[in-house]
């Protein structure tokens, strides 16, 4: 009895000690106020998706951090994640334990938090000392920026979040299929296909000589948009769902009419198309199983893949794929010459017609309203926006990263980029810092927010990487940028601005999520074989229609005459 | 010598009969069963082996082979010395070793205690505890008072928020105080209190031993759920890298580039050359697997008999 009583007292005082000392490892946030006065060094915490905090000392050694520690007077803890980064966040901004900045890439979330009182005022606290906070005083006074202020927050003075805009210095480039040149050679006698039907020729010679002819992008059957940019638009049809903030599924009738076509009879015959292609693995037959960035990756570097498309949304994003896709794999051969870039294929319809926004909003980055120092937290951002900032993070330190040439240009440091960088597990060889990159642009790219205009700057951010390209980079640059030219005026139709001022409501969205669901089941099925594409059309058109799309039709062309009416 | 060759009855011959009913019993059903179970069997045992297959299959080979069934002509073990190599995996597995030994016994030892307790219907209260604690079964707070509750206990962002909050399981508390109501055998406590032990000396010393078989299987339930577990890091103590379990790690090497770049970069640094990411996730899916799978068979004598104690009433 003694014994087990002593026991039990070892186990209780031990759970008690424990939970103690857990208590006490709680840890707070270092903010001791330093000696020097004015403005004493706080903690701020800075969050965003997708890196790695696992290598401490390369966390610990980052120069980039320290040169905006400095700048700032701060100290910088970041946080990140992946899986459930933006439920995270949510929780912690409801229990007050919210990173000092973070991003949410969620209208429906930046309302409803806006409309709660969760979020800090950020116009408020710069209009209060406008001279502490000159960049960002310039933004906020900006027409546009107010334009979205009063759509987001129903009032033009109120800023609620840093609007982070997608926009590009080039239009994108979607459906533009890369050929390997062996393969071009061997089977189409070099020539790269111009139409839907050689294209579709030459994919089905490539599996005839043992190889996947096409890799559209589209690890899981559910991202819809190159199959649909390079075989159904020029068609006069696309084939994808409607997805949130663009035309997805969309073909445009008339001024600003525009009609679903998902389940059209044309949408029908390019969705038969791409079966009859599934089946000779002329579409890659591991399309919806394998990863787009590993397996097809890899399985193009090795030569059995023998053309894709990668969604290049800017001219480096092919040099990259160069890169990691056909170097790493062949790294004693591989030449610049051995990929070549197709052009956008023309169809019944001609050319295919991609609408971009003039400047869709990306992402929202806020402050918490509990935060505890508001105005070092937007002295921060100041610093982003600032010309030191932007250069900081885009260039680096000099000395360190890149050095000041004669002509004002910087040239890089080899690998100095790659080091600092690849401690949050990036290395894409991308010469700039991986933090605090898409703030104000989610193209990742610097933009010139102290001296020109806010709309002006994010929608022309600068594409510095020619500036660290290698001789090798530059010529893959060249090569891509030559074929971006000839193809943006053929295809891409940059919409009228008032489109920015686009709203779906919470219905719509439904009916989107909805439609989205039933599209990349019946697709799957009807591109894998799994269901008869005659007898299951039908129930297609007829789930589509009871889940809404007639609807959703409506709800978008009166959205695009209420944006109309507002902004234009 | 002259045989009798008249008509004599002919002896009994009861084995043929038996042979027959035998074979009769043996009916289209059992085909099925065989069949039915054998398949569910290789089901599920097939994307195990195809996982541990493709961990050690050169890259080359693995993408040029539709259905692997038996080993590569090259066994490669590349793949693992690249996961090994990357300093993460290291301290999560240590964390995650922690976690379950020091989860799974303070759960047994606090589950079981408080199932004896609210077994003893004589003691007063015990209803009204029991339906408290069922009721958390049923009904939760959701997550964000859940996260405000660890909070004020200032509990995030420590290993202990990993463990305490499931020091007390609701499912595995039902089975044992059904044990500990139904099934204990009485007579030895009685025993033990006329010999003068008290409720304590009695749990531990003459009721806890009896339950070994149904104390192995619920910690082996729960080990497998300490070490699956990677939520509980996910939501409350994602910013302190150093506390990641294996489950994570394992999460973000199938979901998360920065992790997948992460490994490679640290293989190309212990002189790897650059690996395909299929076969590095494959490895740590096998690498996650095998303590469980390790413990398992220690285990097995006592799982059986333990997953149906408590099950019946005397």
């Amino acid at each position: 009895m003694h014994k087990a009583a002593r026991w039990m007292t070892v186990v209780i005082v031990g759970m008690l000690s424990t939970s103690l000392a857990a208590c006490s490892t709680g840890g707070s946030a270092s903010n001791a106020p330093s000696a020097s006065g004015a403005r004493d060094n706080v903690t701020i915490t800075f969050a965003q998706f997708g890196n790695s905090l696992d290598d401490a000392s390369g966390l610990a050694s980052d120069p980039i951090k320290k040169a905006i520690e400095s700048a700032v007077g701060i100290t910088l803890k970041y946080d990140t994640g992946a899986e459930g980064f933006e439920d995270r966040m949510s929780t912690e901004l409801a229990a007050g334990t919210s990173p000092d900045i973070f991003p949410t890439w969620s209208v429906d979330k930046f309302q409803s938090w806006a409309k709660d009182g969760a979020l800090l005022d950020l116009a408020k606290v710069v209009n209060a000392d406008p001279t502490r906070y000159p960049v960002l005083a310039k933004i906020f006074a900006s027409t546009q920026y107010q334009a979205y202020n009063k759509l987001y927050a129903g009032d033009p003075s109120v800023a609620y979040g840093i609007y982070s805009v997608s926009g590009l210095p080039h239009p994108s480039f979607a459906g533009v299929p890369v050929y390997n040149q062996a393969i071009l050679d061997k089977v189409n006698g070099g020539a790269v296909p111009q139409t839907v039907d050689q294209f579709v020729t030459f994919t089905e010679a490539a599996a005839k000589s043992g190889v996947a002819g096409w890799w559209p992008r589209n690890d899981k059957l559910t991202n819809w948009s190159e199959i649909d940019s390079t075989i159904a638009l020029p068609q006069g049809t696309s084939i994808a769902p409607p997805a949130s903030n663009t035309f997805s599924g969309f073909v445009k009738t008339g001024d600003d009419q525009w009609k679903l076509t998902t389940t059209s009879d044309q949408s029908k015959a390019v969705v038969q198309q791409l079966a009859a292609m599934y089946k000779d693995n002329a579409l890659d037959s591991g399309v919806g199983v394998k990863g787009d960035f590993d397996d097809a990756y890899a399985n193009f570097g090795l030569s059995k893949i023998a053309s894709v498309n990668f969604g290049f949304g800017y001219a480096g994003q092919f040099r990259d794929f160069w890169k990691t896709a056909w170097k790493e794999a062949n790294p004693k051969t591989a030449k610049v010459t051995d990929l070549t870039q197709g052009v956008a294929l023309q169809g019944s319809a001609g050319y295919p017609q991609i609408y971009q926004f003039s400047a869709p909003i990306g992402a929202f980055w806020v402050v918490p309203a509990t935060v505890k120092n508001p105005e070092r937290v937007v002295d921060l951002l100041e610093y982003i926006a600032s010309e030191q900032g932007q250069t900081t993070i885009f260039q680096g330190v000099e000395g360190l990263t890149f050095n000041a040439g004669s002509d004002g240009q910087p040239s890089y440091i080899d690998g100095a980029w790659d080091k600092i960088n690849k401690a949050y597990g990036t290395s894409d060889g991308r010469g700039q810092y991986v933090w605090f990159d898409y703030v104000f642009s989610t193209a990742s790219m610097m933009t010139e927010l102290q001296t020109k205009d806010w709309f002006e700057a994010v929608r022309n951010p600068v594409d510095h990487s020619s500036l660290w390209a290698t001789d090798q980079d530059k010529e893959l640059l060249q090569a891509s940028q030559s074929v971006i030219d000839t193809f943006v005026d053929k295809v891409v139709v940059t919409l009228p601005d008032y489109y920015n001022q686009m709203v779906l409501d919470e219905k719509a969205a439904k009916i989107q999520a909805k439609l989205a669901e039933i599209s990349n089941r019946y697709l799957a099925a009807f591109v894998g074989g799994q269901m008869d594409i005659e007898t299951g059309w039908p129930k297609y058109v007829a789930e589509y229609q009871a889940a809404g799309a007639g609807d959703y039709e409506t709800m978008v062309n009166q959205a695009v005459q209420t944006a109309k009416t507002l902004g234009g | 010598m002259q045989t009798q060759t008249v008509d004599a009855p002919a002896p009994a011959r009861p084995r043929p009969r038996l042979r027959r009913r035998r074979r009769l019993r043996f009916n289209l059903f059992d085909v099925f069963v065989v069949f039915f179970t054998v398949t569910f069997a290789l089901v599920c045992f097939y994307p195990m082996w195809y996982v541990f297959l493709a961990s050690i299959t050169p890259y080359s080979e693995f993408i040029q082979t539709k259905l692997m069934l038996w080993f590569p002509q090259t066994v490669d073990f590349q793949y693992y010395v690249a996961v090994f190599s990357t300093e993460a995996f290291a301290n999560a597995l240590f964390i995650s070793v922690a976690k379950t030994v020091l989860g799974t016994a303070l759960s047994v030892v606090v589950t079981s205690m408080m199932a004896y307790a609210v077994s003893k219907k004589h003691l007063p209260g015990m209803t009204a505890i029991n339906a408290l604690v069922v009721f958390t079964l049923l009904f939760s707070g959701g997550l964000i008072p859940e996260y405000m509750l660890y909070r004020d206990l200032g509990m995030l962002q420590t290993f202990w928020v990993m463990v305490l909050p499931q020091v007390l399981s609701v499912f595995y508390f039902i089975i044992m105080r059904n044990y500990f109501a139904y099934a204990a055998p009485k007579e030895l406590e009685e025993a033990a209190m006329i010999d003068g032990a008290g409720e304590i000396r009695t749990f531990f010393q003459i009721i806890l031993p009896t339950a070994k078989p149904m104390l192995a299987a619920v910690a082996l339930f729960i080990a497998v759920n300490h070490w699956n577990d990677f939520y509980s890091y996910m939501m409350f103590v994602s910013k302190v890298p150093e506390l990641q379990p294996f489950a994570w790690v394992l999460r973000r090497t199938l979901v998360d580039p920065s992790m997948m770049n992460q490994i490679r970069n640290q293989a190309v640094g212990s002189g790897l050359p650059v690996l395909p990411p299929i076969g590095l996730r494959m490895a740590t899916i096998v690498i996650a697997m095998l303590p469980i799978i390790m413990v398992y068979p220690f285990l097995q004598r006592f799982f059986a008999k333990g997953m149906m104690l408590g099950a019946l009433k005397e």
